[in-house]
């Protein structure tokens, strides 16, 4: 690889990550192919083994998905500074059209069709949220334990309307003494 | 001052309970602005349609959106700066004990049973954002002996369910069905 100076090199993980976070809509997780692609395969900064750590990993810790797998790359390709930048990159799209279209909505507020269109919108995405929870307990909930975290989590939230923090937080007291009992049985 | 404070407040615990990505934040960011009284219900709720049709992270959206309403610009920088601050203070932290976290059998335990708690948490946001959606106002009114379902509306039932049969028969996307929603919206509701 070819040395290149050092604001360049900055400025190529913030174009990267512009990139990638304005042509993917609909949330973090569809950005992440395209992330794979342009760091491996486009930019070749890091090795396709690496990147698919990176990933699994930018997907189990907390924090926004796309942002931690930005910080990730970032980080390996130029330090902290480089983190920063594709950071800044991968906000950047999400954080300008929302303000734009904000700008434009305040001025239609009064247009009784534009309100009858958000009411359309919301209930679409009431259904939208339960349809992507249904895949994901699909793919997720295997065991019976699964099965019995998720329905408390749902209960205390939805129901006692506890904070989603301590559903969390029970989720993963639960998950650590599930291993403990599986460590002592073995 | 205190506004900004609370802003970024709120979203820095967004981001760093945040597991699963997408959806599963929404009852956690709900919840926050409810109690903080931030904005109300309803206008939250349009913050999920508003991430369909914008790119970028639901989180960064949210922020954004809220920050901006409440309290312009700068309340949507500093929201932004918020959700995304635990991810850089966690990623460095992973990158110096790299080796530990990707290996250590506690780590990945608690991880498993957080996992399945999503699922929870994303069913706890469609139930939250069907309440707003799906139901006359009425319904949170003190007025008591009003029954749950003579409150329902029926248009916008409609739209949810027609949502649902578009997605899982004909694989329609989440982003058209969003647009669509829109314009039946406007037509029929």
């Amino acid at each position: 690889m070819q040395k290149q100076s050092e604001p360049q090199r900055l400025w190529e993980l913030f174009w990267a990550f512009l990139k990638i976070g304005s042509f993917t809509f609909g949330g973090g997780l569809a950005m992440l192919p395209l992330i794979h692609k342009e760091v491996v395969d486009n930019r070749k900064w890091l090795a396709d083994k690496e990147m698919v750590d990176i990933l699994a990993i930018s997907q189990s810790v907390p924090g926004v998905i796309a942002i931690n797998s930005a910080i990730f790359v970032g980080h390996r390709v130029k330090g902290v500074s480089g983190a920063v930048a594709a950071a800044i990159g991968v906000t950047l799209p999400a954080f300008l059209s929302i303000i734009l279209i904000l700008l434009v909505l305040t001025n239609l507020r009064q247009n009784p069709y534009v309100d009858k269109a958000f009411a359309g919108i919301r209930a679409a995405s009431a259904a939208l949220i339960l349809l992507s929870g249904i895949k994901l307990g699909q793919s997720i909930l295997k065991e019976r334990s699964g099965y019995g975290i998720a329905i408390v989590s749902f209960i205390a939230i939805a129901v006692l309307n506890i904070s989603a923090v301590w559903a969390i937080i029970f989720g993963g007291m639960a998950g650590f003494i599930l291993y403990r009992n599986g460590e002592r049985s073995h | 001052m205190f506004l900004y404070l609370k802003l970024f407040y709120v979203f820095f615990k967004v981001g760093l309970f945040s597991f699963g990505g997408g959806y599963a934040m929404l009852p956690l960011i709900y919840q926050e602005v409810q109690t903080l009284n931030l904005m109300p219900a309803k206008e939250f709720s349009n913050v999920v349609g508003l991430s369909q049709v914008t790119p970028g992270p639901i989180a960064v959206n949210a922020a954004t959106y809220v920050g901006f309403q409440s309290a312009g610009f700068w309340g949507a920088l500093i929201a932004t700066l918020g959700v995304s601050l635990p991810c850089f203070i966690l990623i460095l932290m992973i990158e110096a004990f790299m080796n530990r976290f990707q290996t250590n059998s506690v780590v990945q335990g608690v991880l498993a049973g957080i996992r399945p708690a999503t699922v929870g948490l994303i069913f706890s946001a469609a139930v939250f954002f069907g309440q707003t959606s799906l139901f006359g106002p009425k319904l949170f009114s003190s007025e008591l002996f009003i029954h749950p379902l003579s409150q329902i509306h029926l248009p916008a039932l409609a739209i949810f369910v027609m949502t649902i049969i578009a997605n899982r028969k004909w694989h329609l996307d989440p982003i058209l069905l969003t647009v669509l929603a829109g314009i039946a919206g406007a037509l029929i509701l």
